[in-house]
């Protein structure tokens, strides 16, 4: 053993004898796996040799009351969908609580990794909860934390509600809590002050957490999304006027059941629609009343034989796969792709560098002539896929791209016939979106898509770039051949490491200085005439003037990270006047 | 001057200890973004150097001193290691910061808290981390 795990060891024996012992007695024999929390409120998923997990609650005595409050209600209810209480003991800083650990997901981490539930679903996550209500109200312990943090969901699909620690005994006659407490959006008036708490307090939480679960929103204005028997019991719940809500849980789930079963009988014949559509190559998503239709992916069974209707998108596919043009694909090869990328007609299953030589380009040597892709159906068998390079293809409906959920990168660049990019707002997890010297208009769609880094507008008649606000940082924006007004509104505020401003008609640096942290920054063939003032952008590391009309380059003398200067020859006088105190390259653009 | 034009006067300064002693009352050491500068102040570290020291990709540094991103738990816990904090500056920038402070029956926690009394560097204590099999403090935001 090396010295610093001597160390370590005993540093850790000194710090667990220094525990409470009231805490020792409760956890001796048990491995502490996690801790949340601090000194006045700590939860601890502990493990015992032969594998059981609890969770240790400790709670300091200013946050008695919650501890008792959560003892209280597991010692009495005794009911399932809640944990078992084990162990409780207290010393003179701590009270401390054991409690069954629940193996699974709580609701919100659920909702996170799988997206928003069906109705059908929710209704019956609903009709567990109310169920759990009702005989806890039974008891007169009203929960007043109902949320879906606090709503496990276990490996088998049933429901157990956690963290009882600020419910409490309903009381009647008292007028109001003297305590607020509860999760904003999720609890109702009552629990910030507009009267007593009691049953009906856990009802309007059990109607956003219904709506949180088929919509992703806590927002009572979203609940226009939900289909209308859902949306009648999700309304009535979450009445302002206690007495306008449900009053009993037992009615809630009542109607929740005629909710549950009511899809079911849908679902005969939605089963039926898909049995007929095997085959099709697109189905239909439905994302509510009155949004967008986009086609959903294809799945068929693994050993299901596939055919294109795009022989690029084949050639691509049989390329990757090292398939023979008479072999037969199947869909269980085929689905695992995660990369496609078309040059116009080189589709040899690799990713390749472009390059633009007088008015040809190249894949790497590969002359790339015009493509033939007009129609994505074939996308939709490729449920993995991450990168997407559709490079000088004649395609104009890529509504196909919104199954691809997956994806990260998408180019659509230099085909010229995209217009409409609506389909862009369902790729939640698109890093690098590329439609330069496409025919987009509108970029609203970026919206959708949160985790962007890397956009590439090059030479699009798009006038409104307001949608860039969302972004704080990127890693790259071009918006060349904007206008100073686009490039001020996309550029202002944001944290940007390569910046492109060519061709954008600049006169002044003005607008560029409204960026931050820029560390590349091409600013070709515009109008500036002076730099001064360049030295607030610090990261500065490269900068490209050429052509334009700069007659003192000694402003970029003041840049402390400079590592090159690119101009063109008609700044020979304005170079010649600084390089003898530069520290930087230079780059002539010819 | 409120806590984002400050940040934002922050971003802007090339003199960052000027700007400090200016308007040292202004912060709060209730918010996380204060206390991170009250730290920085504290150790002597420049925001680049914090960012260095603590690993942290630049953007991302950035974000945090804006305001716009709440740090997870591990990066916390690289910039209280960059910075050299002792436990009690590590456990109330967690908390200020939402997260679970370290608890030393947790056996990874109590390797972090090992290493910052032995004021280990992060590259010091990814090492330590993974010769005990520890998750490491992880690269992804």
């Amino acid at each position: 053993m090396s010295k610093e795990t001597e160390e370590f060891e005993r540093f850790c024996e000194t710090m667990a004898s220094s525990e409470p012992e009231a805490l020792r007695g409760l956890i001796d024999g048990w491995e502490v796996l996690e801790c949340r929390g601090n000194d006045e409120h700590r939860v601890l998923l502990i493990r015992n040799d032969q594998g059981e997990k609890r969770i240790l609650k400790q709670f300091s005595h200013r946050q008695n009351a919650r501890m008792r409050a959560e003892r209280e209600a597991l010692n009495e209810a005794r009911v399932d969908g809640i944990p078992k209480l084990f162990d409780y003991a207290e010393d003179d800083r701590f009270v401390y609580l054991v409690r069954e650990y629940v193996e699974g997901v709580n609701l919100e981490e659920w909702i996170g990794e799988h997206g928003p539930m069906s109705v059908n679903e929710a209704a019956r996550i609903g009709e567990q909860l109310a169920a759990v209500l009702a005989q806890l109200h039974m008891r007169q312990i009203i929960h007043r934390d109902v949320k879906p943090q606090n709503v496990i969901m276990t490996p088998e699909h049933r429901v157990v509600l956690i963290d009882f620690d600020i419910s409490r005994k309903y009381t009647q006659g008292e007028e109001y809590d003297t305590e607020y407490l509860g999760t904003r959006n999720i609890a109702p008036p009552e629990q910030f002050g507009y009267g007593q708490t009691d049953a009906r307090t856990d009802l309007y939480s059990l109607g956003v957490l219904l709506l949180y679960l088929v919509t992703g929103s806590y927002e009572l204005r979203e609940m226009g999304k939900l289909p209308r028997p859902l949306r009648r019991v999700v309304r009535r719940c979450t009445h302002f006027a206690p007495e306008r809500r449900y009053q009993t849980a037992a009615q809630v789930r009542h109607r929740l059941r005629a909710v549950e079963n009511r899809p079911k009988r849908l679902a005969f014949f939605g089963a039926l629609a898909a049995l007929c559509a095997v085959g099709v190559a697109a189905g239909v998503l439905w994302l509510g009343a009155g949004a967008r239709t986009y086609p959903s992916l294809t799945v068929l069974p693994a050993e299901a034989v596939v055919t294109f209707r795009e022989p690029t998108v084949e050639a691509y596919v049989r390329a990757k796969l090292g398939k023979g043009a008479d072999e037969p694909l199947r869909y269980g090869e085929i689905s695992d792709i995660s990369e496609i990328y078309l040059y116009g007609t080189v589709a040899d299953g690799q990713s390749h560098s472009l390059k633009y030589i007088g008015n040809k380009v190249y894949a790497d040597d590969q002359l790339i002539h015009n493509g033939t892709v007009d129609d994505l159906t074939d996308l939709l068998m490729f449920p993995k896929l991450r990168v997407l390079r559709l490079f000088r293809q004649p395609v104009s409906d890529v509504d196909a791209l919104a199954a691809l959920t997956r994806l990260e990168e998408l180019s659509l660049d230099e085909s010229p016939n995209v217009t409409d990019i609506s389909a862009v707002s369902q790729l939640e997890w698109l890093r690098t979106l590329d439609i330069s010297d496409t025919s987009v208009g509108d970029i609203s769609a970026l919206a959708g898509c949160p985790r962007l880094r890397q956009i590439d507008l090059e030479r699009i008649p798009c006038e409104n770039y307001s949608v860039l606000s969302r972004y704080h940082y990127l890693e790259l924006l071009n918006v060349n051949a904007a206008s100073p007004e686009a490039v001020m509104a996309a550029v202002s505020g944001k944290m940007i490491d390569y910046l492109w401003l060519d061709h954008s008609g600049l006169t002044d640096i003005g607008p560029f200085l409204r960026a931050e942290g820029v560390e590349q920054l091409h600013a070709k063939n515009n109008e500036i005439r002076s730099l001064e003032g360049i030295d607030a952008l610090t990261m500065l590391e490269y900068v490209d003037v050429a052509y334009n009309p700069v007659e003192d380059l000694s402003p970029v003398l003041s840049l402390p990270r400079l590592k090159a200067l690119r101009i063109d020859r008609s700044m020979t006088a304005a170079w010649d006047a600084i390089k003898d105190r530069a520290t930087f390259r230079i780059e002539w653009q010819e | 001057m409120k806590t984002q034009e400050l940040v934002s006067a922050l971003l802007r300064t090339a003199d960052f200890d000027g700007l400090c002693e200016r308007h040292a009352d202004e912060f709060m050491d209730e918010n996380l973004i204060g206390y991170l500068l009250t730290l920085m102040e504290r150790h002597g570290a420049s925001k680049r150097e914090m960012m260095e020291q603590a690993d942290l990709e630049k953007g991302y540094a950035y974000q945090i001193l804006r305001g716009v991103r709440k740090p997870n738990r591990d990066k916390l816990l690289c910039i209280a290691l960059g910075l050299g904090c002792d436990l009690q500056e590590t456990q109330t920038l967690l908390k200020l910061g939402g997260r679970n402070e370290l608890y030393s029956r947790v056996r990874r926690d109590a390797a972090i808290v090992f290493c910052l009394q032995r004021h280990y560097s992060v590259q010091r204590c990814q090492t330590f981390l993974a010769s005990r099999h520890f998750d490491t403090l992880r690269d992804e935001p």
